[in-house]
């Protein structure tokens, strides 16, 4: 696969952009020689990248995209608002349309606020939180990432001791340890932030326990501690009214982004009406925060999802693609597990807890345009068709066909 | 020794520390016990236990391409491991400027890892970091050359490194594409960002370890004074 606009560009970009590029999407994060460092366009469910190289996509810009690249009535509903502007003095009215609609979808929901990412608002919930109960500690499962900030983030430069002096961990699923980190520091709690499942990053998804979130639900509130769920990733992929109902509990804020705008820039924080006065009260601002476009896609995005039953589809694509590459995999000896839910699935070797065998599996797909991650869980597209799916999987066919051939020759 | 060190005398100690595994890949049929290093509690740092003994200043003085006399008494007393000991660490001070030979290399390489290692071990952030199971391993090589370096956890809960011709997989690896990437990586003249997107420098298994490792290497590289001429 000819890769030399990529190795061109991430040439130039070093000299001007510390690391060449930075972040999740850094090349040292995945299959640096065989995944393209630079995107030069998206249709549907496939990209092309800066060689001409066309990819089977199955990131999603690692989940910000649901409904497809380029989905037309998105690009419709953006382009009419467009010839109107983007950022003006105040707020555009469609503001207020996205809040009445997610008030009106998420069922727990009395208000909304916008922001750009998931960390702008996950870590201003968590100030609105700390504003509602005045106290200072917050709970989170360890190795879960809820984003860029201090108290938080995976990196490991530029903190100081004081970052996560207020930051406690609990093993995901482990309900004695929770209950003792709240014991332990009785009525000092404000939070617990929580993904809907626990999508771990370099490890297999695990879903949420039978009776884990009832649990956690009965405890936050017997301690008075706010609940957030952080439903930035899974948000719009599990359930049309938010993750929660899919789990069947209720949160008492809620934050979404990625796909929220299907790739363009927004995220929200919902909340019920016990913590609006707080929410009043924690500064919260961007400049291009009331971006008119994104606000507009969002939605567009939010109706699509209704109309197109966006989240049962997903799940259904997810199910059917992960049972048949397991299938295909099962079918030569590589014990691939396709973990968390399906829309989002995290793929697992059984016994490769190195990640070497998931690492070199995926370089065979790579080989064949087959954008399959080896430590971060996959997104499925609704723009992803029977036809997208046969094509994948035929590459995936032979990707595999070429790994157990490779193995067999190293052993 | 403590579990910590102060931060200037870690410097120091891990500049010494690394010196002395440099030493030891260099020659490894020598001697070398007797220049062992080891931090005195106040102020000094001594190669071997009656052998050559320099004061915290001195040695930074030295380690700057500076001119800074060891203890007199400890080099009359024994004037022949002195200068052993001296000839040593010129040895492996020179290889700083100028390195070429595969084993020359491979030292420079251990050496390089020893600062970290000890980082790994003394410096409280570094070890901090570092809350990976303990059976965790990385193996580092040079494509092409058959001996391996491997950090490991040891019996008595430091982080260490030994070299290692076998294939049990590590927890995660790096190999460098040649012995002239390694060098430029031991001198902390290589981009690996840069090295790892272009294929210098392969990385593979946990990659948070290779990650957080690295991240020490580089608080090493700004804060441990390198032999200079």
């Amino acid at each position: 696969m000819n890769r030399n606009q990529s190795e061109a560009w991430f040439n130039r970009a070093c000299s001007v952009i510390p690391t060449g590029i930075y972040g999740h999407v850094s090349p040292s994060a995945s299959l640096p020689k065989n995944f393209p460092f630079y995107c030069h366009s998206a249709k549907g469910a496939r990209f092309v990248d800066v060689d001409g190289n066309e990819w089977m996509d199955f990131m999603c810009g690692f989940g910000a995209v649901l409904h497809g690249y380029l989905n037309p009535r998105i690009e419709e509903a953006v382009a009419q608002q467009k010839n109107k502007g983007t950022i003006f003095n105040q707020p555009s009215t469609q503001m207020v349309e996205l809040a009445e609609l997610l008030v009106e979808r998420v069922n727990f929901a009395r208000w909304a606020v916008f922001a750009k990412n998931g960390s702008d608002l996950t870590s201003w919930a968590i100030r609105v939180a700390r504003e509602k109960t005045g106290r200072e500690y917050v709970i989170k499962a360890r190795g879960a990432y809820h984003g860029v900030d201090s108290w938080c983030d995976p990196g490991l430069g530029g903190r100081i001791s004081s970052d996560r002096s207020h930051i406690l961990e609990f093993s995901w699923n482990d309900l004695d340890e929770l209950n003792s980190l709240i014991t332990k520091n009785l009525d000092q709690v404000a939070a617990i932030i929580l993904t809907p499942y626990h999508h771990a990053s370099f490890a297999q998804s695990e879903l949420p326990e039978p009776g884990f979130w009832n649990e956690v639900r009965n405890l936050a509130h017997r301690h008075g501690i706010a609940l957030i769920l952080d439903d930035v990733r899974c948000g719009g992929r599990l359930h049309l009214g938010g993750s929660h109902e899919y789990f069947g509990f209720s949160p008492d804020l809620a934050v979404y982004s990625k796909s929220l705008g299907n790739g363009y820039a927004i995220s929200a924080c919902v909340g019920s009406d016990e913590y609006r006065l707080a929410a009043a009260d924690v500064f919260l601002t961007g400049s291009c925060w009331n971006d008119a476009v994104a606000i507009t896609a969002a939605i567009e995005s939010l109706k699509i999802c209704t109309d197109e039953r966006v989240a049962e589809s997903v799940l259904e694509k997810g199910k059917q693609f992960c049972s048949q590459i397991e299938s295909l995999a099962h079918s030569r000896q590589i014990p691939l597990q396709m973990t968390g839910v399906p829309s989002m699935p995290y793929p697992w070797i059984k016994g490769d807890e190195n990640l070497y065998q998931i690492q070199s599996l995926c370089k065979y797909c790579a080989s064949q345009g087959l954008f399959f991650h080896p430590h971060h869980n996959w997104f499925i597209s609704n723009a992803m068709s029977e036809e997208d799916f046969t094509t994948s999987l035929k590459r995936a066919e032979i990707a595999f066909d070429q790994f157990c051939e490779n193995s067999r020759n190293s052993t | 020794m403590s579990d910590f060190i102060s931060g200037d005398r870690l410097r120091i100690w891990a500049a010494a520390q690394s010196i002395y595994r440099t030493m030891e890949f260099l020659f490894p049929d020598a001697p070398l016990k007797k220049f062992k290093p080891s931090l005195l509690t106040t102020d000094g740092i001594s190669f071997g236990a009656c052998g050559l003994l320099f004061s915290d200043g001195a040695f930074r003085k030295v380690l700057r391409g500076g001119f800074a006399l060891p203890d007199l008494k400890r080099i009359l007393r024994q004037p022949g491991h002195s200068v052993q000991c001296l000839k040593r660490l010129m040895q492996v001070k020179s290889l700083h400027s100028f390195c070429n030979g595969t084993k020359e290399i491979r030292a420079l390489l251990a050496g390089s890892i020893e600062a970290i290692l000890t980082y790994a071990n003394l410096h409280p952030y570094s070890k901090s970091l570092l809350t990976v199971p303990q059976h965790s391993t990385i193996r580092i090589g040079i494509v092409n050359s058959p001996t391996q370096l491997l950090i490991y956890f040891d019996s008595l809960g430091n982080w260490n490194l030994k070299e290692d011709t076998g294939k049990r997989t590590a927890t995660c690896s790096l190999e460098f594409k040649n012995h002239e990437v390694a060098r430029l990586a031991s001198l902390g003249q290589l981009d690996p960002w840069h090295a790892v997107a272009l294929g210098s420098l392969t990385i593979g298994g946990q990659l948070p370890i290779v990650e957080k490792f690295g991240y020490i290497s580089r608080i090493v590289q700004r804060e441990v004074p390198r032999p200079q001429r």
